[in-house]
């Protein structure tokens, strides 16, 4: 947790994404674009477990959440944050290469606030990532 | 010559008189014989005068003196013939005299000369006699006489002569043969003990008293033969009424006596009355008689026949009668039972009503005369006589015998014969035989019932038809039982086999006969479970692939599938159930096969899909990577040399193509794996095709290729899911500018096929297609020789476009000639123009409608719907709303954006959007607090109750379905914005 803290020093104004995926290269291209946006701070975890504890720990503005994951699915990961008070309320964005119809409508049902399939497309995507943001901070707003 | 011989007679007895015959008879002895004649009386001299009695009186020498006229006509001598010249014995039968004269001299003991002392001894003697005799006539004749003797005595009692009194005893003998003519009945009647027979002369004198008499009398015959009359032993009371009564009804008088008890018959009148006889002990006992007057050949009555039966019995036969029963009386008094009584040899004596009915005799016609044979048909009675021969092993003559000889063996006889009526029709008869038998159970005749068979007959020959066409049905009905492949059965209500066809036995390995009677679940593995089976077909009529498992003799089990129901008879009972039962093995084999063939297939087909989804996904992964720093190196600052940028590009375009290639591939197995929502609603092919134009337009401008697509002067309109329609047409389009030649034509057309149908083709001016690759096309991952080319495509489009039409109710199809170019084309169901939908109570709800709510504000309604068509139908209804105004989206996303906005009062959403669904759209305007409290209402063609349901449950307001109703969706939206409202205010 200290290690994570160290890394992620929190400032006053950077928005704080988190983005868990088991594939090193999709983690990888998601740093180099949200390394573009120099306002945003971009936290990873390799596999469910990890993500939720840091959720947990850091309070991420917005989640990035892959589907198929090493230990638990995202979907079981969306459902235990929700659970959480302190969690509850972060949307999380699905990033999947499973693009089926059938995938996209259970993800939503799920509670994702968007669904988005991989290849990532980088205009499609900062627009998400965009609509995630304001949902967040409109969300905060009320919550003050 | 009579008269002077009487006269002479009453001279001689007058004792005076003529000279010459004083020197016959001295003095004396001529008084004396007058004394003694004077003496006999009234009586005699009565006898003496009558010409019935032949009085001849003699000297003691046996000389006839008096021969009178009696004795003339019954001798045929005149008196002068015999007067002083012969004896008695001179005219009598000279062997009789003999034979009299040796009789005698036994009886007496005495030797008597054969002669006139033979005639006369016992006279002599003082011995009353009376015997028989026969008198030998003048003309040699004979003729049996009774005479009786007595002896003319002097007042010192010395025999001074005889007096010979002779009845003519021929008129007995007569009375005795017209016994016999009047046939065997009466001679069985005279004979019999049941009957006294009495027969008298003229005068009443019993001559004949037969042993039925003497039974019922008392009398022996020897007390009153000659004696007395039947009146003397008749009550007198009794016969003083008859003879009143009948002088009042024949108006004559007639005396008290013999007269009275024969007067009627005297006169020819049949005569049957009822009379109280007086036995010789006093007692009493009432008689039915009858009395029959005795004539001679003259037609002259020389007697009375008066036969009696003692009613007493009769009574009792009546009682008996009567306890026989209602039924032979009935029978016999019938006029549809001949009743035919004969006596003992055949001669009918009765013949009823019924027998005059249908043989066409009249009593009087058959009564002693003919036989029941003679009616008969001669032919049958010969064959019985024939038949009855062989069967009792004696001969038996063809006629009467023939049809009485069973029943006068005592043996009970009916049969079958055919009568022939007067007018020589005939006519079948069943024919029951009884014999007669008095007490001694002597037969006395015969008693033939017969019933016409005719219409029994005509029955039978009926029937005989009828039976035959039902052996000709069964025969039938059992050829169609028994052709049937399956094992059939019928059991009674229950379960008990009542009829098996082969099959059945084959199934069962028993016998037809093993298995009639025995119970049906015997012959299955699960006897609980086949008994159920016919309970549940009593229960309900008839069961249906009711599986069982039949289990034959051998262990052979074999599955069958029974089909039951239950029958009746023509009033509705009950019978029984009738089962079908079928082989299912080799079914139940192929089932199995076919189940396992299915599954593999489902497998391989799950497992086609799953692979191409996993394909799918793994090289997803990897192209994220490839195209995300792809697009991040392009967009890179500092920017790329224009080398790099180059090969970024190549990158880029080869990476997105790939992605291209995956959806593809992704979409048909979301096809074939039946994961493609269609949302079937009428679509504007006007507005659909102008879409689509402008998606491929750029595309064909890129190859120089003209696109000419059709004027849509009618707007049609087909049922179609819009999105997948556009993927159709645009995959279309796409080929035909992909595959064409530079600067070469697309047209597209549009056009009715059928009544229902509405063909769109599109034709391209390219190289065409030969007939084998035209066969291929269709097929997944064949593109057709493109191999070579330079176009891009996995093939999979038209394979997916035809799963699509096909989806949707449609057909799909392409013509070509190589070198001119190919036509693909599509059919769609049409469908009718959904403003035109509209009825004529809604086009008056819209009519009305424009009439605003003074009190309602102002308000706004957003509708996102894709589909232009219902875009313009809800414009149109809400354009009569002057005081809503109307926003649209034409996808989920921009309609969230609008709704954000905007902030409209109400929000119209429909289900099947192009990019994301109705849901999700609502879940997201849901979640964002700016448009959580705008009420949904769902409009879509998804009508089934669940899609109803589960749109309710997501949270939206309504759920309204296309096609869309006017009045319904007002009320909605008036409802909808009253809550509106109503939220609004609570806000505030």
């Amino acid at each position: 947790m200290n290690k994570d803290q160290a890394q992620v020093p929190r400032a006053a104004s950077p928005r704080t994404l988190l983005y868990v995926d088991d594939n090193p290269a999709d983690r990888k291209l998601v740093e180099t674009i949200v390394a573009r946006r120099p306002e945003l701070r971009l936290l990873t975890a390799v596999n469910g477990n990890s993500g939720i504890e840091l959720a947990r720990a850091s309070r991420p503005d917005v989640l990035l959440m892959d589907i198929n994951l090493p230990d638990i699915s995202g979907f079981k990961a969306l459902e235990i944050l929700r659970s959480e008070p302190a969690t509850a309320h972060i949307p999380a964005i699905a990033l999947s290469v499973n693009a089926m119809p059938l995938n996209v409508e259970s993800g939503l049902e799920a509670g994702f606030f968007r669904y988005m399939t991989k290849p990532i497309r980088v205009d499609e995507f900062m627009q998400t990532l965009d609509a995630a943001l304001e949902f967040a901070a409109s969300q905060s707003a009320r919550s003050k | 010559m009579t008269v002077l011989t009487k006269d002479a007679v009453m001279n001689a007895g007058s004792g005076g008189g003529a000279g010459e015959k004083q020197g016959v008879l001295d003095s004396g002895t001529e008084f004396q014989r007058q004394e003694t004649l004077l003496k006999t009386g009234a009586l005699q001299d009565a006898i003496f005068n009558s010409a019935n009695f032949s009085s001849i009186a003699t000297d003691a020498n046996g000389v006839i003196q008096i021969f009178n006229v009696g004795a003339e006509r019954m001798l045929g001598y005149t008196a002068a013939d015999v007067l002083n010249k012969i004896t008695p014995a001179d005219i009598s039968d000279p062997q009789e005299v003999i034979a009299r004269a040796k009789a005698l001299s036994v009886e007496l003991d005495t030797p008597i000369t054969p002669g006139f002392e033979a005639l006369v001894f016992k006279a002599s003697r003082g011995i009353e006699d009376i015997y028989e005799l026969t008198y030998i006539r003048k003309d040699g004749s004979r003729f049996p006489a009774i005479v009786s003797v007595t002896a003319l005595r002097d007042a010192q009692d010395a025999i001074i002569g005889y007096l010979l009194i002779g009845t003519d005893n021929t008129a007995r003998k007569h009375a005795e043969e017209a016994l016999v003519k009047a046939g065997a009945l009466q001679s069985a009647i005279f004979n019999s003990a049941n009957f006294s027979s009495i027969a008298t002369d003229a005068n009443g004198v019993i001559q004949i008293f037969n042993v039925g008499a003497e039974r019922m009398l008392g009398y022996t015959a020897a007390d009153v033969l000659n004696k007395i009359t039947p009146a003397d032993i008749s009550d007198p009371q009794e016969v003083i009424a008859r003879a009143k009564a009948l002088s009042v009804e024949l108006d004559t008088p007639i005396t008290p006596g013999f007269e009275a008890l024969v007067f009627k018959a005297s006169r020819g009148i049949e005569d049957i009355y009822e009379l109280t006889y007086i036995r010789k002990d006093g007692s009493r006992f009432p008689a039915i008689v009858s009395v029959t007057a005795l004539r001679d050949a003259q037609d002259a009555i020389i007697g009375y026949l008066l036969i009696g039966t003692d009613n007493t019995a009769r009574k009792q036969a009546e009682e008996a009668l009567v306890k026989a029963g209602a039924l032979q009386s009935a029978i016999f008094n019938s006029a549809n039972f001949s009743s035919i009584a004969t006596d003992a040899k055949g001669v009918i004596q009765i013949f009823n009503v019924g027998a005059e009915r249908m043989l066409g005799y009249a009593a009087a016609d058959v009564m002693n005369k003919i036989t029941p044979a003679d009616i008969s048909d001669p032919q049958e009675v010969i064959a019985r006589a024939k038949a009855l021969s062989a069967e009792l092993g004696t001969p038996i003559a063809p006629g009467f015998e023939a049809l009485v000889f069973k029943a006068s063996r005592g043996i009970e006889d009916i049969y079958e014969l055919t009568y022939i009526r007067k007018d020589g029709s005939r006519f079948p008869a069943v024919v029951s035989v009884t014999a007669l038998r008095d007490a001694q159970d002597a037969i006395i005749g015969y008693l033939l019932i017969g019933t016409d068979n005719t219409a029994r007959k005509q029955i039978e020959e009926e029937r005989k038809q009828l039976d035959q066409r039902l052996r000709d049905y069964q025969f039938y009905t059992r050829s169609l039982f028994e052709a049937n492949i399956d094992a059939l059965m019928t059991t009674d209500p229950s379960g008990i086999i009542s009829d098996v066809n082969k099959q059945m036995e084959a199934l069962t390995g028993c016998t037809r006969d093993e298995l009639i009677g025995a119970p049906f679940k015997n012959y299955f593995t699960d006897p609980e479970r086949a008994e159920a089976s016919i309970k549940q077909v009593l229960a309900e009529k008839k069961v249906t692939n009711y599986e069982l498992t039949a289990r034959a003799r051998d262990g052979k089990e074999t599955v069958v599938s029974y089909n039951a129901t239950t029958f009746y008879d023509r009033d509705r009972k009950l019978q029984g159930v009738f089962a079908a039962a079928r082989d299912v093995t080799e079914r139940k084999r192929l089932d199995v096969e076919l189940e396992r063939a299915r599954s593999v297939a489902e497998k391989a087909n799950l497992a086609k899909s799953e692979f191409l989804s996993s394909m799918s996904h793994e090289l997803r992964s990897p192209l994220n990577a490839i195209l995300g720093f792809g697009q991040l190196m392009e967009s890179d600052s500092p920017p790329p040399t224009p080398a790099q940028k180059e090969s970024i590009a190549q990158i880029l375009q080869a990476g997105w193509h790939l992605l291209k290639l995956i959806n593809e591939i992704l979409d048909l197995a979301k096809v074939e794996s039946g994961q493609v929502p269609l949302s079937q609603e009428p679509v504007s092919l006007a507005e659909v095709m102008l879409e689509c134009q402008g998606m491929i337009e750029p595309q064909a401008q890129q190859r120089g290729i003209k696109l000419n697509f059709p004027r849509f002067d009618i707007p049609y309109f087909v049922q179609a899911d819009r999105t997948r329609l556009k993927q159709i047409l645009i995959n279309l389009l796409s080929n035909a500018i992909k595959y064409n030649r530079e600067q070469g034509t697309v047209v597209v057309d549009c056009a009715k096929s059928a009544p229902e149908r509405i063909r769109i083709s599109v034709r391209d001016s390219g190289a065409g297609l030969s007939p084998e690759q035209l066969a291929q096309l269709f097929q997944a991952f064949n593109r057709l020789g493109q191999e070579a080319g330079g176009e891009e495509g996995t093939g999979i489009g038209l394979v997916v476009a035809k799963r699509l039409v096909e989806l949707m109710g449609g057909s799909i199809g392409a013509e070509s000639s190589v070198g001119v170019g190919s036509l693909f084309w599509f059919e769609l169901i049409s469908a009718a123009d959904p403003l035109l939908v509209m009825d004529e109570s809604e086009a008056a709800t819209m009519a009305q409608a424009p009439v605003p709510r003074a009190s309602r504000p102002h308000s706004s309604l957003l509708y996102v719907e894709d589909n232009p068509a219902n875009m313009k139908l809800v414009e149109q209804i809400i354009a009569r709303q002057p005081d809503i105004s109307l926003l649209t989206a034409v996808n989920g996303h921009s309609g969230i954006q609008i709704a954000r906005d905007q902030q409209p009062d109400v929000i119209l959403m429909d289900i099947n959007l192009p990019d994301i669904t109705g849901f999700d759209a609502l879940k997201i305007l849901r979640a964002e607090p700016a448009t959580a409290h705008i009420p949904v209402i769902a409009v879509s063609a998804n009508a089934m109750q669940l899609d109803i349901e589960r749109g309710v449950k997501a949270g939206f307001f309504r759920y309204i379905t296309k096609p869309i109703k006017v009045d319904e969706f007002m009320q909605a939206l008036n409802v909808a914005l009253d809550f509106a409202r109503q939220k609004a205010g609570e806000r505030k």
